[in-house]
């Protein structure tokens, strides 16, 4: 497998698969048969397998109701499933010519009676958009305090380790508890709760890159030439500590949207009816043993993110870091 | 599977260790008549064996009631009439013609786990530490109504009361007797540090002593040797399990690790019927559920409005999906099982036509289309609030809100956290809440509709009526308890009418217990209550 | 060295401080009072506001936050007001099994994550490679709370393998020593499991990219010009530069694995320090929530510390670094 092409190739299928998912959050919904807020009679249609077909007659009052099958009788419908029989007549019908129409629930219902698979594309937008702007604030926060902290020296430098690790320290909970109380939850506040609990991580591992590489003896000369501050943080450390810190961005996504799943876990997350991956997945879990397609289905799909994301941030590392995995690999032993 | 204890084992891993090692153990000392005992699944943990100090939370509420005895006990047999008292540690009592005095008299056999005899010295300590200042018991208010205490011998009490009322009994005997010579000793400013020392001179009247506690993980309750009644002796210990998790805690059920759990979701009471190991319990909760509207906000400052508001919402589609069908509508704050409940009370119906006449009616129509109506310009649309950790609430609030939306009405679920919940509710910063209340033995509503508690009190909705008002008066003033019917029924009437909150369901109580165990149920006051009297066949 | 230690041993104590203070000011921010009194319509205004005075609350702000700095630099934390228990004994008896968990998370995130990550390193490209990698994405996208009842199930209901909770079996206390350990690691099993899989999976990726780093160093390809043979080039030079930032891994990861040890003490009934401060949040116990702050916050600074000591101990060249600080 050559460098370049085993990089190229890496980076297609990353960026195809993040393409396809980026598609499916955009347009999904719309096109999807589906509404995913709306339930259907979850005394009947609730924890239905994937797959599994219902007939859905909608009554002019707006209830929809589902069953396994319908039988004509007579100016009445018989509306058999869920373990009972229910009557409707004509006049009820939001449609009287009409005797049901036929649903099919692809990846199964939630325990009341929406559709996974709907859920699972309205999500997607939402899962992807507060993941990924989680990351980008924890990035552009952790960065450079990582690299000044690295960089740093004497007082400064344990300054800004002390921050890094008091706001490690700090209890998450109790600031969402907190900020709950005062403030409407919505996707903003997500981000900014996530992010701002997500840049320790990244400030550290920039720092250990910044002080390791802050003692190679090009950044050594460099400072010896009088090359200042930032200017030697930008050109002479960042690009060399962006390796690691590129593969922890693109798991950076994961751990927002386990983040979230936790935060939904905990009742903190997005406000319901929102269908984001995490809630999905807390929503899903205390159903794991009876209906494990609502936590199972979300994770799938994360873990596609992932791979995407992964794909593309290690191929254009690859393909990009001069010194990377093409030169490790030329000069391994042929015995490997 | 291992003879080391008779005592089957569950994983594989510690068993092959277990079984290399078992050869040096002594044989386990178990004598002939040793029964296995109960292992019960808990949420929570213990959290204190003294009742005026630690947190009122059910659990431990239920578990002191195995430990301590009161006076008298009341029984569940509230559907008919109000309920009666059974004797626990009083035998006996008499109340004087004009209702000012009540005396107690002992039973002569009653004993503390350590020997020494319940006399009317541990009836007088247990009253003055419940009014202690410095004990600060939040149910100390109940004890207003006793002038003085009168020892008259070693076995007979006589309380003094203010005012004879319906429901003195009730709160003469809140709170359980407590052993004066075993915590008499520490100062009263001390109790509210002193758990260790409460736990180490523990002394119980009821059936069950403490065997032993590891916090947050068991506790085990062993059968009280001086118990002599009133009603059975336990056969066994019982061993409370906390397993915090909900979802870890019912696939542990299923797989036959505990012989009960209480407080089961409805999908969980589906499983356990589909168990065959397993039996489910139900009964009712002696609670509902409601959404509170602010009365303070227009527009539910309107009747007609809010009653709208009940007739859009589906009710029975919320118990049927949220329930499985096991709740019932609730139509009013009485229950339906209770005795003071009017029976021909019936919960309005589902009727989103009529319910989107009464808004147009009022000004309410969708001018610009986007599925919300408006009145003056401003859409209706609110905020329902309700606490974070309670599953079927919150999922309520989705099925209302989409509910609402077919009458043009916007509800935005909103879920916060209990305590700041509570606190925003009393404060009156909210549009509505969706929220549950206990009821109470004495049927007292004044805390949530009385105007005169509504700046400082529970009736945090800002409810005013006069009518209202008069008939909780006229409850409270009435001379019996049945008496006291005549004004509920009025009270039920008139808030059936102006629907301050709009009454959602009665939940139920669902425990699991083993099949094969007798004697085991679970009643609205109590889900431990019937233990002693739980048998099993015959196998350890 | 010693200037060093003693600086951050300063700036931990001044972080303690800070730590403190913000969840102090926090606490008191937060709507709602101690506990069950709250809700409860039996207990009129009245009586709420004196079971605040019996508790202390009704003191100036600043005052009880004066006393309890002052009782805390004593070394009394003071009494739970949910248990009326001394804090200090309530945290040492739900510390050791937090210590235990995030420990046992933490040597399997490493004794997995690392190996795994040098094996795919060294076989870069190839179809072991992308098998490990593949693997790493699909442990890391389990959340911890999900990924612990999905063991639970596994492991200890369908197949009862493993103990489903606590800390120990029954009568436990009665066995030999041996036995008691392997009671008591059996029961760390799960729990450790679902807490270390998904840093293991992260770790693992982590090694990958910073062993690939390092074995492109020069020193590497003077090594191997140099003839070393394949283990001990890998060993030392590809596998101790690297040290470095696999330590601080270890450093940060434990802030997180202390963190995530919540949902997992709740999944598995272990009474640790995770579920004492979420318990303490609800009640509004405020002793035991600024005590539980404390001691996370302190091991959060131990352990950075610690990661550095390493740092400077794996990496000749950060020495040199201190040295000009």
């Amino acid at each position: 497998m050559t460098d370049a092409g085993g990089a190229g190739r890496e980076v297609a299928l990353g960026a195809g698969l993040l393409a396809a998912l980026a598609l499916a959050a955009l347009v999904g919904g719309a096109l999807w048969p589906h509404h995913p807020d709306r339930s259907l009679d979850p005394a009947v249609a609730a924890l239905a397998r994937p797959g599994a077909r219902f007939v859905a007659v909608e009554l002019t009052d707006g209830r929809r109701l589902a069953a396994e099958h319908v039988e004509v009788d007579g100016d009445r419908l018989r509306l058999v499933g869920g373990g009972r029989e229910r009557l409707v007549r004509r006049e009820e019908l939001a449609d009287p010519a009409a005797a049901g129409s036929v649903v099919r629930f692809w990846l199964g219902s939630d325990r009341y009676g929406r559709d996974v698979a709907a859920r699972l594309l309205a999500g997607a937008r939402l899962s992807l958009g507060v993941g990924l702007s989680a990351v980008a604030v924890a990035l552009a926060l952790g960065v450079p305090i990582g690299l000044a902290a690295g960089l740093a020296r004497g007082g400064r430098a344990t300054a800004l380790v002390a921050l890094i690790e008091s706001a490690q320290a700090f209890p998450r909970l109790f600031l969402l508890v907190a900020l709950a109380a005062v403030v409407r939850p919505s996707a903003w506040i997500l981000v900014l709760v996530l992010g701002a609990t997500g840049w320790m991580p990244v400030a550290r591992l920039v720092r250990a890159e910044a002080r390791r590489i802050g003692a190679a003896d090009y950044v050594l000369a460099a400072r010896a030439g009088g090359v200042g501050g930032v200017r030697l943080a930008l050109r002479h450390v960042l690009p060399n500590a962006l390796a690691p810190v590129v593969v922890e961005a693109s798991l950076g996504l994961a751990g927002a949207v386990a983040a979230e799943a936790a935060l939904s876990f905990l009742g903190h997350g997005a406000p319901p009816p929102a269908a984001s991956w995490g809630r999905l997945i807390a929503d899903g879990r205390d159903l794991l043993s009876v209906a494990p397609w609502i936590s199972i289905a979300p994770g799938i799909a994360l873990g596609t993110t992932l791979v995407g994301c992964n794909l593309v941030a290690e191929g254009l590392r690859d393909r990009f870091d001069g010194r990377g995995i093409a030169r490790a690999r030329r000069a391994a032993p042929r015995a490997e | 599977m291992s003879r080391c204890t008779g005592r089957p084992r569950r994983w594989i891993a510690a068993g092959l260790v277990l079984a290399a090692a078992c050869g040096e153990r002594p044989v386990a000392e178990l004598p002939a008549a040793r029964l296995r005992p109960w292992v019960v699944a808990t949420a929570v943990d213990l959290a204190g064996v003294n009742e005026l100090v630690a947190p009122n939370v059910r659990f431990t509420a239920e578990v002191l009631d195995l430990l301590f005895l009161g006076l008298v006990e009341e029984q569940p047999d509230f559907a008919e009439h109000p309920p009666s008292f059974a004797p626990a540690l009083a035998e006996r009592w008499e109340v004087s013609a004009d209702g000012r005095a009540m005396t107690f008299h002992l039973r002569a056999d009653a004993r503390w786990s350590d020997g020494h005899p319940v006399t009317a010295r541990d009836v007088e300590f247990s009253l003055r530490a419940q009014r202690a200042a410095e004990v600060a018991w939040p149910y100390a208010d109940s004890k207003r109504v006793v002038a003085a205490l009168e020892v008259l011998d070693e076995r007979t009490v006589r309380f003094l009361l203010e005012a004879p009322g319906p429901y003195r009994l009730v709160d003469v005997n809140d709170g359980h007797v407590l052993p004066a010579h075993a915590w008499g000793d520490i100062p009263f400013a001390e109790w509210r540090g002193a758990a260790n020392r409460f736990r180490e001179r523990l002394a119980t009247s009821g059936p069950y002593r403490l065997a032993a506690w590891q916090p947050g993980l068991e506790l085990e309750l062993e059968p009280n040797p001086t118990y002599a009644g009133p009603g059975p002796a336990p056969d066994r210990s019982v061993i409370f399990r906390v397993t915090p998790d909900p979802a870890a805690l019912v696939e542990r059920l299923l797989a036959g690790e505990f012989d009960f759990a209480d407080g089961l979701s409805p999908l969980d009471a589906e499983r356990v019927t589909r168990a065959a190991r397993l039996r489910l319990l139900a009964s009712a909760a002696r609670q509902y559920d409601c959404i509170a509207w602010n009365l303070r906000r227009p527009p539910f400052d309107d009747p007609e409005i809010r009653r709208a508001l009940t007739l859009a919402i589906d009710r029975q589609q919320l118990v049927d999906a949220l329930w499985r069908g096991r709740a019932r509508v609730a139509a009013g704050p009485v229950p339906s099982d209770v005795w003071a409940r009017d029976p021909e009370l019936a919960p309005w119906p589902y009727a989103p036509a009529e319910a989107r006449a009464i808004l147009a009616r009022r000004g309410f129509a969708d001018r610009d289309g986007d599925g919300i109506v408006e009145r003056q310009g401003r859409p209706f649309a609110f905020e329902l609030t309700t606490n974070s950790t309670n599953r079927l609430r919150a999922d309520a609030a989705v099925l209302i809100q989409e509910q609402l939306l077919r009458v043009g009405v916007r509800a935005t679920p909103r879920l916060l956290e209990i305590n700041t919940l509570t606190e925003l509710n009393l404060a009156g910063e909210f549009d509505a809440t969706l929220m549950g209340w206990g009821i109470d033995t004495t049927l007292d509503f004044r805390p949530y509709f009385h105007s005169h508690e509504a700046a400082e009190g529970w009736n945090f909705i800002g409810y005013a009526s006069a009518e209202v008002d008069r008939a909780l008066d006229d409850a409270r003033a009435a001379p019996t308890a049945l008496a006291t019917r005549e004004p509920l029924v009025r009270l039920q009437r008139l808030l059936h009418v102006e629907q301050p909150y709009t009454f959602l369901w009665e939940p139920p109580r669902l425990a699991a217990v083993r099949a094969d165990i007798a004697g085991a149920e679970i009643t609205p006051l109590s889900a431990f209550a019937s233990l002693p009297r739980w048998r099993a066949p015959a196998r350890p | 060295m010693t200037a060093f230690v003693a600086r951050r041993v300063v700036a931990g104590l001044l972080l303690l401080w800070l730590v403190l203070t913000a969840t102090f000011a926090l606490l008191h921010l937060l709507p709602g009072g101690p506990g069950a009194l709250s809700e409860d319509p039996r207990v009129p205004a009245s009586q709420r506001l004196r079971v605040r005075a019996a508790l202390g609350l009704d003191r100036p702000l600043a005052e009880r936050y004066v006393r309890y700095l002052a009782a805390t630099a004593r070394g009394d934390w003071g009494i739970s007001f949910a248990r009326q228990r001394p804090v200090a004994e309530l945290v040492a008896e739900a510390a050791p099994h937090t210590v235990t968990l995030a420990g046992a998370a933490l040597g399997l995130e490493f004794l997995l994550g690392v190996p795994l990550g040098a094996l795919a390193a060294r076989r870069a490209g190839r179809a072991l490679d992308h098998a490990v990698r593949a693997l790493a994405l699909a442990l890391w996208s389990m959340p911890a709370f999900w990924l612990g009842l999905a063991l639970l199930l596994a492991l200890a209901v369908e197949w009862p393998l493993l103990p489903a909770g606590g800390i120990a079996s029954p009568a436990a206390a009665s066995w030999p020593v041996l036995a008691r350990l392997g009671d008591a690691l059996a029961h760390l099993a799960l729990p450790a499991l679902a807490l270390g899989l998904p840093a293991a999976a992260a770790t693992a990726r982590f090694a990958r990219a910073v062993l690939l780093e390092s074995a492109s160093e020069p020193f590497a390809l003077a090594g191997r010009a140099r003839g070393l043979r394949p283990t001990a080039l890998f060993l030392r030079h590809t596998l101790r530069p690297a040290g470095a930032p696999l330590v601080e891994l270890a450093g940060l990861s434990t802030a997180g694995l202390l963190s995530g040890s919540l949902t997992v003490e709740v999944v598995f009934s272990r009474p640790g320090l995770g579920r004492l401060a979420y318990d303490a949040l609800e009640s509004r116990d405020y002793p035991v929530l600024l005590a539980v702050t404390a001691a996370v916050a302190a091991a959060v600074v131990l352990a950075g510390l610690a990661a550095d000591l390493a740092q400077a101990a794996l990496d000749p060249r950060s020495r040199t670094r201190e040295r000009h600080d």
